[in-house]
């Protein structure tokens, strides 16, 4: 029995495939594995770029911790891309696949973006009113009677 | 008999048991139900790790005091708090590039089974699981250690978000082991799995190394 070919559907081709019919060799695997590697080297360097508060001893090359950050987050967008449009072969899936996706990857981002907002995470995140427990509130001692007035010439 | 104009190409094979990687679906969009199932499945997962990662974030600086100790002679050392405090970074790397690994032999798999070249199904297959069994095992022992230094999945709201997420994390992977070993014995079957049910697999376990991806950066690494 031969294979039998879809011919009687109407859609355009590109629904069903993406646009890049070349499938990936094992080579690209290759090179994109390599790539992730030595991405995920250059972040684990980034550990020894700034100073670390929790420990003091801490080598570091005193680059500040806000662009050590910045760094960090482009850098895993990137290795996440990455592995989902190679590996998880979103770059040659249908277009709707990979639309769908990531409208709703970004919406879930917004949404967590939203809801930490809404906790005051990024204004108060160095204060003790946000990030410890309430101190318990300190109870003044009961006010003590005042000494009863004796008037002068009484006594005896 | 069927009529070889109209009928759903994904249901008519050759005679070898191959399967076509271009196999037209007869859905609408064109990706088989059961791939489109499992992208749903992992929308719901996104959803279940962001909320992990969030809470987290909201109380990895929320500490209430927990006695750390020295792990070789268990004395008291200190009432520290963070269970940053306690990572080991370039143990943890290791793990993520163990993981980071398992991927590429994942697609290693997938392509060798579109290749219906079963031999190397299975050796990449059991590649994938013995790295992620050995991530599992880095993370128990990690673990093993924190809870050794005093910080226990009560001792804190930090902690318990901490176990909490990679906790889950773990169990995926797990989750991910067993069904790449499950795979690999439905190999030695008369009828061998679809190159599909190989792909689907792999989209699950390329999503827990994504996810990795994220908790190594924003949990680990951030400070």
């Amino acid at each position: 029995m031969a294979v039998v070919t879809d011919h009687s559907t109407s859609e355009p081709r590109d629904v069903t495939h993406g646009d890049d019919h070349d499938h990936p060799t094992d080579q690209t695997f290759w090179k994109v594995g390599i790539f992730l590697a030595a991405l995920t080297a250059i972040e684990v360097s980034t550990y020894w770029w700034s100073p670390d508060r929790d420990n003091l001893d801490h080598p570091n090359l005193g680059i500040d911790s806000r662009i050590t950050a910045a760094s960090l987050i482009i850098m895993m967008t990137i290795k996440f891309i990455t592995v989902a449009m190679y590996f998880m072969h979103l770059k040659y899936e249908s277009k709707i696949l990979r639309r769908v996706f990531f409208s709703g990857l970004i919406l879930a981002v917004a949404v967590y973006l939203a809801t930490l907002s809404s906790f005051v995470f990024w204004n108060n995140s160095g204060t003790d009113e946000f990030q410890y427990a309430p101190r318990a509130k300190v109870i003044p001692p009961p006010p003590t009677e005042p000494p009863p007035i004796t008037k002068p010439g009484h006594s005896g | 008999m069927i009529d070889l104009a109209t009928a759903p190409a994904e249901i008519v094979h050759d005679d070898h048991g191959t399967h076509d990687e271009h196999e037209a679906h007869a859905t609408v969009t064109g990706i088989s139900n059961e791939k489109l199932a499992m992208w749903v499945f992992l929308g719901s997962e996104c959803l279940l790790f962001g909320g992990l990662i969030s809470t987290y974030m909201l109380y990895k600086n929320r500490p209430g005091a927990f006695e750390v100790r020295d792990a070789a002679e268990g004395a008291l050392t200190g009432t520290s708090a963070k269970v940053s405090a306690l990572f080991d970074i370039p143990f943890t790397s290791v793990s993520s590039f163990i993981l980071l690994a398992s991927s590429l032999t994942m697609v290693f798999a997938v392509t060798a089974a579109k290749r219906n070249d079963f031999e190397k199904l299975r050796l990449w297959l059991g590649a994938t699981a013995a790295l992620g069994a050995t991530f599992v095992g880095g993370q128990m022992y990690e673990f093993t250690t924190f809870v050794r230094e005093g910080a226990t999945f009560s001792s804190n709201v930090s902690t318990s978000a901490f176990y909490a997420l990679t906790g889950f994390h773990g169990a995926h992977v797990m989750i991910g082991v067993i069904m790449l070993l499950s795979t690999v014995a439905l190999t030695f079957r008369a009828r061998t799995p679809k190159a599909e049910s190989v792909e689907i697999v792999g989209l699950y376990w390329h999503f827990v190394d994504v996810v990795w991806i994220l908790i190594f950066t924003v949990i680990y690494l951030i400070k």
